[in-house]
């Protein structure tokens, strides 16, 4: 799905990210690990093109994202991201942080096919009665879109049992209600995959759990997912393909029975050592 | 029996004391302080080299020499010239001070000049005649003896009749802007003392002309503080002395006023005899007080008028600079950088000057009277906007940048990011900085006497000259306290609204 083709990365002279090579596959849940500074999240941030790669090629769905040309909008609708920090809108309720993206997306839309039955209507009336082009039909209101997005973001919540906290402002959640909110957030927009950066590094060691778990959920389900994290017991668990990054470069991928247990690269060995 | 004497005992060591204040105080400094208005030449002004000048000074500082007392020149404020002398800041004001209309208000030394009150046009204007006037607008000095012989209660009812034809009546703080304004065209004629209208042409040049009618005629004396008989005569006794030997001649003929001294003369001491030493001040308290709460409020609209209409005009207008601050491309951002530092770096009160004169001195735009308030609100609204540009920034750099991302992630399009996330989140964080250039903005309403907008404030100072009274600046101060008052009372409103999230 999709295919990174020679990625780099440079901060000036400083080079993040030196030719990185991978594909994800669709359904995949791939674990990115590495120490500090290692270029992980900069090569997640990539993918989304939260930084602008200096070179390489990110082929989603046959197109080149990476290219400054193409409107980057429109595949982001496909990629749902989860930060480190949450970054929940705060003066947004919960509910309306879950639906405001989503409407305003199909709001988009509808609108852009009402102008095109205006432009057609117009044009129609140069045209032969036998010519005459049918309009786009619509089929639904901005009411309507409001309303489905309502539903759908209740369902969202009372998935994660936060239904009663759906009318308040994020700042009176705790730490893993939040990072779930925010989960729930980029799934309300269907994305084929989602780019999780350090989900639960800033979370109290009691809340990690709730969002592990929740992602699991995502993972039976079939969900893409690319993770960046410490975690390296969900790791094992969950991915299916482990990556190893260090100095801007994969040094290791595999699926984790032969990552954690059988690794060749002498800094991978040296890394699980200290973390495991 | 007892309690007479008790009485007297006390009223004895009252007088004494009081006694000592009075007079003790001369005899101690040995110092003479006159008051006088800095832009009043020929009679006393700052020459080129900073130095006060002028043939009133030159006549103080002999008096000084031959009574072995220090002179000490301390330019005044005009309008407080009465608060001066009250409180013994001054001990005269000596400064072609006129007589006629005063006469009651001060202790006057005999009149030694002989001044009228003169019209200058432009050369080309077409006025010719006092009756030209009709429908135009006339220029007068705050409380200045040009003013009372249109408007006080000594001044001539054909005065009075053709001072209700004019277009207007401004008043201005000096000659110098009222010049300015004449030959911008923003006025039509100003009326001033003839000593000082001659002064005036010789300095300008050509451009200007003296009508021939005359609006009222006047002498010039000292005023000393009211019942201040002792002081009063002993400079009196010097200048006649000055003038017997003829020094007093001289002087007036190195200032070119000899044509209007009139010291010795038939007729000029009828203010010097007229010694009134008690004031009947028989208006009560509360009708005083009535009375200049009800003209300060005409002024507390005018206020309020800019204070509302500058920041209409300005909040959305420091929106628009901030984004060209944050603008990506470094040569734009530099356009609202120096607007921003140009703005911060000068005065108010000389932007001011500089949009009321500016198009007439650079761009040669004749301007019309009703400019003067649009050039308050100009000037006012491009100085609060550039504070305000600044605060915005501050607001929105301090938005953690993981709103921006998330945003961003989410598909949201620059301008929904903008106005969904980012702007409710910066008013939030820009409430209590606002506030504060908000409470500063009512205070500096009262700048607009810069260009001789009638606001509250110079309203107050006028109600206060013509009253001799300082309660109209304190009733002035109230009323600033409680706009003040108001407002912060809102914005504190306003910021409990925004308190719904943190």
């Amino acid at each position: 799905m999709i295919d990174v083709i020679n990625l780099e990365k440079h901060f000036g002279d400083n080079k993040v990210l030196n030719g990185i090579n991978v594909t994800i596959e669709k359904g995949d849940i791939m674990v990115v690990i590495g120490p500090s500074g290692s270029g992980k999240s900069t090569f997640l941030r990539c993918l989304n093109c939260m930084e602008d790669p200096t070179g390489g090629q990110i082929i989603f769905h046959g197109v080149d994202i990476a290219d400054m040309k193409v409107d980057i909008n429109v595949h982001r609708r496909n990629m749902g991201m989860v930060f480190q920090h949450f970054n929940l809108f705060n003066n947004k309720t919960v509910i309306e942080n879950i639906m405001l993206a989503p409407v305003h997306l199909q709001c988009k839309d509808l609108k852009k096919a009402k102008r095109h039955n205006r432009i057609i209507k117009f044009t129609n009336l140069f045209r032969g009665k036998d010519k005459k082009k049918a309009p786009v039909e619509i089929t639904t209101t901005k009411a309507e879109i409001v309303k489905n997005a309502r539903i759908k973001a209740e369902e969202l919540l009372q998935r994660i049992g936060l239904l009663d906290k759906a009318d308040v402002y994020p700042s009176t959640l705790s730490g893993g209600q939040k990072q779930r909110v925010a989960i729930v957030r980029s799934l309300a927009m269907n994305p084929e995959v989602i780019l999780f950066d350090e989900p639960t590094s800033a979370l109290d060691p009691e809340m990690v759990g709730e969002v592990l778990d929740l992602m699991k959920a995502l993972a039976n389900e079939g969900m893409t997912m690319i993770i960046v994290t410490h975690e390296m017991g969900f790791a094992r668990e969950v991915a299916n393909k482990v990556l190893f990054i260090d100095d801007g470069q994969i040094l290791e991928c595999a699926p984790p029975e032969e990552f954690f247990g059988n690794p060749k690269n002498p800094r991978l060995k040296e890394f699980l050592s200290k973390v495991l | 029996m007892k309690r007479m004497s008790k009485v007297l005992v006390l009223l004895l060591a009252m007088s004494l004391i009081m006694g000592c204040f009075v007079s003790c105080k001369k005899e101690d400094t040995d110092e003479f302080t006159v008051g006088f208005d800095a832009e009043f030449p020929p009679y006393g002004y700052k020459d080129d080299n900073g130095e006060y000048v002028g043939f009133d000074l030159s006549l103080a500082e002999e008096v000084c020499k031959r009574n072995g007392w220090t002179l000490k020149k301390q330019p005044i404020d005009w309008d407080s010239k009465d608060m001066e002398l009250k409180s013994g800041t001054i001990d005269c004001i000596w400064n072609g001070f006129t007589i006629n209309g005063r006469e009651s208000l001060y202790t006057w030394s005999k009149a030694y000049v002989d001044n009228s009150q003169v019209v200058i046009v432009k050369d080309n204007s077409g006025i010719e005649t006092l009756q030209d006037l009709k429908g135009k607008v006339v220029i007068v000095q705050t409380d200045s003896s040009a003013l009372a012989a249109f408007t006080g209660d000594g001044a001539t009812d054909e005065n009075k009749a053709l001072c209700k034809e004019f277009k207007e009546l401004q008043q201005v703080a000096d000659y110098n802007s009222a010049f300015m304004s004449l030959e911008a065209g923003i006025a039509d004629a100003v009326c001033m003392d003839m000593g000082v209208a001659n002064y005036q042409l010789e300095q300008r040049g050509n451009g200007f002309k003296m009508l021939k009618e005359r609006v009222a005629t006047e002498q010039y004396g000292i005023g000393f503080k009211r019942g201040n008989t002792e002081l009063r005569d002993k400079v009196q006794e010097t200048l006649d002395e000055m003038l017997k030997d003829g020094t007093f001649a001289k002087i007036a003929a190195d200032w070119g006023l000899s044509d209007s001294v009139c010291l010795g003369k038939e007729g000029t001491d009828s203010a010097y005899l007229n010694d009134v030493t008690t004031k009947n001040d028989s208006e009560p308290f509360i009708d005083k007080f009535l009375d200049v709460v009800g003209k300060l409020s005409e002024g507390m609209v005018a206020s309020l008028s800019i204070f509302v209409l500058t920041l209409v005009f300005s909040l959305p207008l420091g929106l628009v600079i901030c984004a060209i601050r944050m603008s990506k491309l470094k040569a734009v951002q530099w356009v609202a950088k120096i607007y921003i530092s140009i703005m911060r770096g000068t005065p108010l009160m000389l932007q001011l000057l500089m949009v009321f004169f500016g198009p007439y001195y650079l761009f040669d735009i004749a301007l019309s009277s009703e400019y003067r308030f649009y050039a308050v609100i100009i000037a006012f609204s491009l100085n609060y906007a550039a504070y305000f540009a600044e605060i915005y920034r501050a607001g929105i750099e301090g938005i953690p940048v993981g709103q921006y991302e998330a945003a961003n992630v989410l598909g949201y399009s620059r301008m929904q990011r903008y106005w969904k996330i980012l702007f409710p989140q910066m008013v939030k964080r820009v409430i209590p900085p606002v506030t504060n250039e908000v409470i500063t903005l009512v205070k500096d309403t009262s700048l607009a006497f810069a260009i001789a907008y009638t606001e509250m404030f110079t309203l107050a100072k006028q109600v206060a000259a013509a009253k001799a009274s300082i309660l109209p600046l304190f009733i002035a101060g109230v009323f600033y306290y409680v706009f003040n008052f108001v407002v912060a009372l809102v914005m504190e409103r306003v910021e409990k609204k925004f308190q719904y999230y943190r």
